[in-house]
């Protein structure tokens, strides 16, 4: 296969990761594993070529299902691979004392309070550089007006007159004072990712995913084909265990649907049809795959044929 | 693009992702609100080529920046609003547009459910604090979505799933007992009312359990208790104690022993995730049993009738009834009486002086006024229809009927003095009526559904139109003749001796109304029609939402029949078939129930179909 170039860069770039010993961040939220840092999701997707399950609102435009956003929910696989490579660290939050949560109010007030003053002194620059760019119109408005003033009151003065005087009210910009912003226009950050500074509590002793049989194989199996370079997504769309794309599933097509099944469980005919009719109905091969006695992963492929 | 700062007078406590004044600014015109394309013309494998290489890293760039864009709102577009871990709500402090579509309000209070807090805080509107603090969306997703929530993540994901492609979701709201037809005419808005006072009281329970002592609100539950405990009874008269006694009934009972229940306050924490389900069913039993809603209707109005009668023995000619007294009164007896009566009244009406004064002897009041005794010391019949005269309509053309009680009139009309004429009902010219009504609406129907009806044969309609109109006095002789005209039918038939003998076919031609109705008979089909728990066990599937279709004439107090139901399956939990039959037949209207399967956070959704196959007639001969 020609994905040696992949393999040696992947390689090459976890190593990196690890080097730098940040691990990925995972947070155990209600049994569910998350990621809500953008830069580990970009991590986890271009180092470990996992690709998770974006499930919140994208930012920019929250109010549609095409691309969605943080936070990426894990596969259990995926996490069990990433605990058992050291790649990742399971996390929960622990509840907040009331000195903290005292300091933290103060903080926040303090640097909302800064935050505000020098958004009100953007706001003001912004306003006086509108201000330099209209002021072509500003100065036909103004010189309307005086015209207008004038000859209601009666003076016929020409215009070039008019015109002089306020070219001196033009030079003091600076004195043109500009109305405060209203703090209903100052900006405010909203949080995806808990912004604090904190102690947590390692969650790994919570995390017990392979328990039954049936879940072993599963995790076993993704574990093998992961290592073996490829992107696993899960196969709920084709009614497999997984789906198993040659490289990021954004960019090429998936070559196998998974199905797991116990090495001794029976396998009946009519399931086996099913399986062919659904491969050959979406052009992939259905994987068999189970566990050999030893605990390795063993696959078997499913191919319609007519003979004649 | 954004640069992390980390220094603060107290750095130690703020990590990261913290925007600089000049950073937020920048962002206060998104330039760019487009969404990424998703991928696009896919490869077939990795080849190790370098336009691979570079398109896959401009996807990756993208990708990244695009999640990386932080949520920056300007602060007064934000709506705050407070965790009450007490209640497990969220509190608002001021409601904005959102608030057409979702949350409730209970006394002076403004509330969100936790799935419409959180799917606020995604969608930049709600600034949520719990202990004075702003939550990021990590700290509010692990709080609003804890297991002792009544919502799950998966349902959560289904629920921000339909809200950002626009549908109005709610949370379920029981069954709706409202017909296709009332569906039609827009009926169904009104009888929602009811559940919204249930979510208030779903509130209360809540307030109840967490045990706040404080005397203030509990007087206030109570009270909102009593509230919805009054409209379902549906009584006009403020109810009290002894009144609700007497109207022994299973929907005000039980709604009851929730009032004087949750009193002391003590109700197990577990009852309170599955009340406002049973709340709703209790509701719902008392106002399907009109009789007693009658029931207790007619108890006030016997009360005040009463009264009325006893101000009026002491007083003078002046006669104060209201127009809506008659009315009630009126629908209570036959609806020929009011026909006419009113018509006649109308030809016949003069001004209010020359009222007649009616005696306590008239006969109408009197036997209006006993059943009305009788039956308030029984508490059970609303009417006794032993004691309230019905005229004699058989036989007869003209039926003089006693005169109305002036109370019952309009205001400032009267009855004259010769009120025999008045009250001569005509037999004759109603019947007419009648026929040519019947007649009428008849032809309507045929216009409507001619074209079909041509197209399928019935034995019901030929005979009917192939034999004469039968003459009879009464029910019984009617029966006879029928009877005596279907079995000379079968004589005139050329296989008639085949009903004569001990064994006989298992149809007659009588059956053969249509063919459906055929093979019914014969038992060759039967509809699976399962015996279903009336009351599914609370582990059973749940529905979770109701889904309307954007619209904004919607009224989240009367919302209607919703367009949508959704059911939350999680991938490794599938229901079985009898649970997703019982869970349809069990709401038994048409709205599309939909199975959403979740799956780490993939959702499909999925429609059961309760399927009667057709039979193919020409296979059965």
């Amino acid at each position: 296969m020609a994905s040696e170039h992949v393999l040696s860069s992947t390689s090459e770039n976890i190593s990196a990761a690890s080097e730098e010993n940040e691990k990925i961040a995972v947070y155990l939220i209600n049994g569910k594993p998350k990621i809500f840092n953008a830069k580990d999701a970009a991590t986890l997707r271009e180092y470990y070529r996992m690709v998770g399950v974006l499930v919140g609102c994208l930012p920019r435009n929250p109010r549609q299902n095409v691309h969605l956003g943080l936070p990426v929910q894990l596969m259990p696989e995926e996490l069990s691979v990433l605990l058992n490579k050291g790649y990742a660290k399971l996390l929960k939050e622990k509840p907040v004392g009331p000195e903290e949560c005292e300091q933290r109010i103060r903080v926040m007030e303090q640097e909302r309070k800064a935050n505000f003053e020098a958004q009100q002194q953007l706001y003001r620059e912004d306003r006086r550089q509108e201000m330099v760019k209209q002021m072509s119109h500003i100065m036909e408005g103004k010189k309307a007006k005086r015209q207008r003033l004038l000859q209601a009151a009666g003076k016929d003065t020409p215009a070039e007159e008019a015109t002089a005087t306020i070219k001196e009210e033009e030079v003091c910009l600076d004195k043109v004072s500009i109305t405060p912003t209203a703090e209903k226009h100052m900006l405010q950050q909203l949080f995806t990712e808990n912004p604090w500074k904190r102690e947590m509590r390692n969650a790994e002793e919570d995390w017990t995913y392979p328990t039954s049989e049936a879940e072993k194989v599963r995790c076993a199996v993704f574990q093998d084909l992961w290592e073996k370079q490829y992107y696993l997504t899960s196969g709920q769309k084709f009614g497999g265990d997984f789906l198993a794309y040659p490289g990021d599933p954004s960019r090429f097509h998936s070559f196998y649907i998974v199905m797991c099944v116990g090495k001794d469980q029976p396998l009946p005919a009519l399931d086996i049809i099913s399986m062919g009719r659904l491969g050959s109905n979406v052009r992939k091969t259905v994987l068999l795959a189970s566990l050999d006695s030893g605990g390795h992963a063993q696959y078997t492929s499913l191919q319609w044929t007519g003979m004649s | 693009m954004y640069s992390n700062r980390s220094e603060s007078s107290e750095g130690s406590v703020i990590m990261s992702a913290i925007l600089s004044a000049e950073e937020l600014f920048r962002c206060r015109k998104r330039e760019n609100l487009s969404v990424p394309q998703r991928g696009g013309a896919k490869d077939y494998e990795p080849d190790g080529s370098w336009l691979q290489d570079k398109r896959l890293e401009a996807f990756y760039e993208e990708h990244q920046s695009v999640l990386a864009e932080p949520r920056v709102e300007k602060s007064g577009s934000l709506v705050k609003g407070t965790w009450s871990s007490e209640m497990r709500l969220v509190n608002l402090e001021k409601t904005a547009k959102f608030w057409m579509k979702m949350g409730f309000a209970d006394q002076q209070r403004n509330w969100l459910h936790p799935e419409e807090a959180l799917f606020l805080m995604e969608v930049n509107c709600l600034d949520l604090r719990h202990q004075g603090l702003s939550l990021s969306l990590q700290e509010a997703c692990d709080l609003l979505l804890h297991p002792s929530c009544d919502i799950s993540e998966e349902e959560y994901q289904v629920y921000a799933h339909l809200r950002r492609l626009g549908f109005i979701v709610i949370r379920h709201a029981g069954k709706l007992d409202v017909t296709s037809y009332e569906k039609k005419i827009g009926l169904d808005k009104h009888a929602r009312k009811k559940t919204k006072k249930n979510s208030k009281s779903k509130t209360t329970d809540c307030a109840q359990t967490t045990k706040c002592d404080e005397g203030n609100q509990t007087n206030i539950s109570t009270d909102t208790q009593r509230e919805c405990l009054r409209q379902a009874v549906c009584d006009r008269e403020p109810v009290s104690g002894k009144q609700t006694e007497q109207g022994a009934r299973n929907g005000s009972e039980t709604l009851l022993n929730k009032v004087t229940g949750s009193k002391g306050s003590n109700q197990p924490a577990q009852n309170k995730t599955h009340s406002p389900l049973l709340d709703i069913e209790a509701v719902h039993n008392a106002s399907e049993s009109t009789v007693s809603e009658e029931n207790a209707e007619n108890r006030s109005k016997a009360d005040e009738f009463t009264a009325q009668q006893n101000s009026r023995q002491g007083s003078e000619t002046k006669i104060e009834t209201t127009v809506e007294t008659t009315r009630d009164t009126e629908s209570g007896e036959p609806p020929v009486k009011k026909l006419r009566v009113e018509n006649q009244n109308s030809k016949k009406v003069r001004s209010a002086s020359s009222v007649r004064m009616p005696s306590l002897q008239d006969p109408w009041s009197s036997a209006i006024k006993q059943s009305l005794l009788h039956h308030s010391s029984l508490g059970l019949s609303s009417w006794d229809f032993s004691i309230t005269p019905f005229p004699d309509m058989g036989g007869t053309e003209t039926v003089s009927l006693p005169i109305p009680p002036s109370h019952l009139l309009p205001p400032n009309t009267g009855v004259d003095e010769d009120y025999e004429d008045v009250c001569m009902f005509d037999v004759e010219e109603y019947r007419q009526q009648q026929q040519l009504q019947s007649h009428r609406s008849v032809l309507n129907q045929e216009d409507e559904y001619g074209h079909l009806k041509s197209l399928d044969f019935s034995y019901a309609e030929w005979y009917q139109k192939h034999s004469k109109p039968i003459n009879a006095k009464n029910w019984r002789e009617w029966k006879a003749e029928l009877r005596q005209r279907e079995n000379s039918f079968i004589a005139e038939s050329p296989v008639a001796h085949l009903w004569r003998g001990e064994v006989t076919p298992l149809v007659q031609p009588t059956d053969a109304t249509s063919t459906a109705a055929l093979l019914n008979k014969l038992s060759v089909i039967q509809p699976f029609k399962g015996p279903f728990p009336e009351n599914p066990s609370p582990d059973a599937v749940r529905i979770c939402f109701d889904v309307y279709l954007p619209n904004t004439s919607f009224k989240k107090s009367s919302p209607g029949l919703p367009d949508h139901r959704v059911c939350v399956v999680r991938g490794d939990h599938p229901p079985d078939v009898m649970e997703v039959h019982a869970t349809t037949a069990h709401l038994a209207d048409d709205v599309p129930l939909h199975w959403a399967v979740v799956n780490c956070g993939e959702i499909s959704f999925f429609v059961f179909d309760d399927l009667d196959l057709p039979v193919n007639p020409s296979s059965v001969g």
